[in-house]
C-alpha cells in the first residue's frame, strides 16, 4: 500500500461518501438488522406465552390452533420491518448504524414496490445458500442479487447528519 | 392449576404445549370474560363490604375487561411479574453480549447498568405492590389499579429524574456518532476495502482507487 506500485491507497472516510458499500459494512448492518428483530419477536412472543398463562385456568379451549399463524405473523413482522424501512428512507437500522443507505439510481429511495422486490430478492439470496449476499465480494458494482433484482445500489451515506461537527460545535461554544 | 381444568386434556397436562393462536384468543376472549363478569361479582361483593355497592366505581365493560388485566397480573399471579423482568434479562443477555463490540464495551456496560438498575427497581416495585393485593384481597381490585398507577408514575418519575439517563440520551445523540459508531463505521469500510481487493487480487481484476457510484446504467 505504501510503496505506490501494487494497489492504490485505501481512500479517506469522507471521500467514500455517496459510493457503493462493502461487503463487510453491509454484513454488520444485516446482522444488527437480525438481532433486533429476533429481539422484537422473541419479545413478543414471550408475552403472548406470559398472557396465555395468565389466563390458562379460566376455562377457554378453543379447538382451532395453527403455528403457522405465529409463523405468518413473524414473515409479517420482518418483512414489513424492512419495506417500511427502505420506502421511507432508505435505511434500517442497522444500516442506519452503520451509515449506509438503500437507494436508486437517482439518489432517492426505493418505491414501495421495490422495496417488496428487494424483499424477495433477499429469500432468493438467502436460499440459494447466501450466495446472493457473497456475490457483493464478486460484483463490479458492489451489489447482491436482491440489488440486481431491485434495481438498487447500497451507498456510504455518512454525512447526513454531521453529528461530530454538532458535537464540536456545542463543545467549543 | 391446570389440573383443575376439565376441558384440558391429558396430553395437554403432561405435555404443555405452548400456541400463539390460542395466546392471542385467550387474551381477548379471557379479558373480555373475567371483566364482564367474574370481576362484576368480586367488584359487587366488594362494594357491599363497604356499604356503598358498585356505583361508587361505575366501570364500563371495557374498563373491567381491562381492569381483569391488572388485577390477573398484580393479584392472580404476582410471582410472574417479577418472573418477567427475569427472564426478559435472561434473553437480553446474548443481545447485549452481541451488540458489545459494535458499541463498546463501555458505553454497553453504562447502557446495561441503567436499564437493568430500572428492571430491578420496577421488579421490586411490582412484587411489593402484589404482595399487598394478596394480603387484601377483598379489595385486590382497586388497589391492583392503585398499584398500577403508583408503578407507572414511579417508573415515569425515575425515567424523568435521572441524570444518568439524561447522560445516555446525550451520549446517544451526540457522543455515540462522534466516537464508537464512527469507529465501527471506519473498520467497515476498511475492511470492505481490504476484503474487496482480496478478491479482486484473486480474480485478477485490476485494482481501482474507488468504490463505484450508483449509475442508472447498470
Amino acid at each position: 500500500m505504501t510503496d505506490g506500485s501494487s494497489a492504490p491507497e485505501r481512500p479517506v472516510l469522507q471521500q467514500l461518501q455517496g459510493t457503493t458499500a462493502g461487503f463487510v459494512t453491509r454484513l454488520l448492518a444485516y446482522l444488527l438488522d437480525v438481532v433486533i428483530l429476533t429481539a422484537i419477536i422473541a419479545f413478543g412472543g414471550w408475552v403472548a406465552l406470559l398472557l396465555d398463562d395468565l389466563f390458562k385456568d379460566a376455562g377457554f379451549d378453543l379447538p382451532t390452533s395453527s403455528a403457522a399463524v405465529f409463523a405468518a405473523l413473524t414473515v409479517w413482522v420482518i418483512g414489513g420491518y424492512y419495506v417500511i424501512s427502505w420506502s421511507l428512507t432508505g435505511r434500517t437500522v442497522g444500516k442506519a448504524v452503520l451509515g449506509v443507505k438503500v437507494v436508486m439510481p437517482n439518489g432517492r429511495p426505493p418505491s414501495i414496490g421495490r422495496s417488496f422486490l428487494r424483499l424477495f430478492g433477499y429469500a432468493v439470496s438467502t436460499l440459494a445458500l447466501f450466495a446472493g449476499y457473497f456475490w457483493i465480494l464478486v460484483d463490479e458494482n458492489r451489489k447482491g442479487w436482491h440489488d440486481h433484482i431491485a434495481g438498487t445500489w447500497v451507498v456510504y451515506d455518512w454525512n447526513r447528519r454531521k453529528k461530530g461537527e454538532i458535537y464540536e460545535t456545542m463543545v467549543d461554544s | 392449576m391446570s389440573s383443575e381444568n376439565p376441558t384440558v386434556s391429558d396430553s395437554e397436562q403432561t405435555e404443555p404445549k405452548w400456541d400463539p393462536y390460542r395466546a392471542v384468543v385467550r387474551l381477548i376472549a379471557g379479558g373480555v370474560s373475567l371483566g364482564a363478569e367474574g370481576l362484576r361479582a368480586a367488584d359487587a361483593a366488594a362494594g357491599a363490604e363497604e356499604g356503598s355497592a358498585a356505583d361508587a366505581v361505575g366501570f364500563s365493560a371495557t374498563l373491567e375487561s381491562a381492569t381483569a388485566l391488572i388485577v390477573g397480573v398484580a393479584v392472580e399471579t404476582p410471582d410472574r411479574i417479577v418472573s418477567l423482568f427475569d427472564t426478559a434479562d435472561r434473553v437480553m443477555a446474548p443481545v447485549r453480549t452481541a451488540a458489545r463490540p459494535v458499541v463498546g464495551a463501555l458505553r454497553q456496560s453504562f447502557v446495561g447498568r441503567v436499564v437493568g438498575e430500572l428492571g430491578t427497581n420496577t421488579a421490586a416495585e411490582a412484587a411489593r405492590l402484589a404482595a399487598v393485593g394478596r394480603a387484601e384481597i377483598n379489595q385486590g381490585r382497586r388497589l391492583a389499579i392503585t398499584a398500577y398507577n403508583e408503578a407507572v408514575d414511579g417508573f415515569i418519575e425515575q425515567l424523568s429524574g435521572r441524570q444518568s439517563l439524561d447522560d445516555l440520551v446525550s451520549d446517544q445523540t451526540l457522543g455515540v456518532g462522534k466516537g464508537a459508531v464512527e469507529e465501527v463505521r471506519e473498520t467497515g469500510a476498511a475492511a470492505d476495502w481490504l476484503s474487496e481487493s482480496m478478491f479482486r487480487r484473486v480474480l485478477r481484476r485490476p485494482p481501482r482507487s474507488m468504490p463505484p457510484k450508483p449509475s442508472p446504467a447498470t
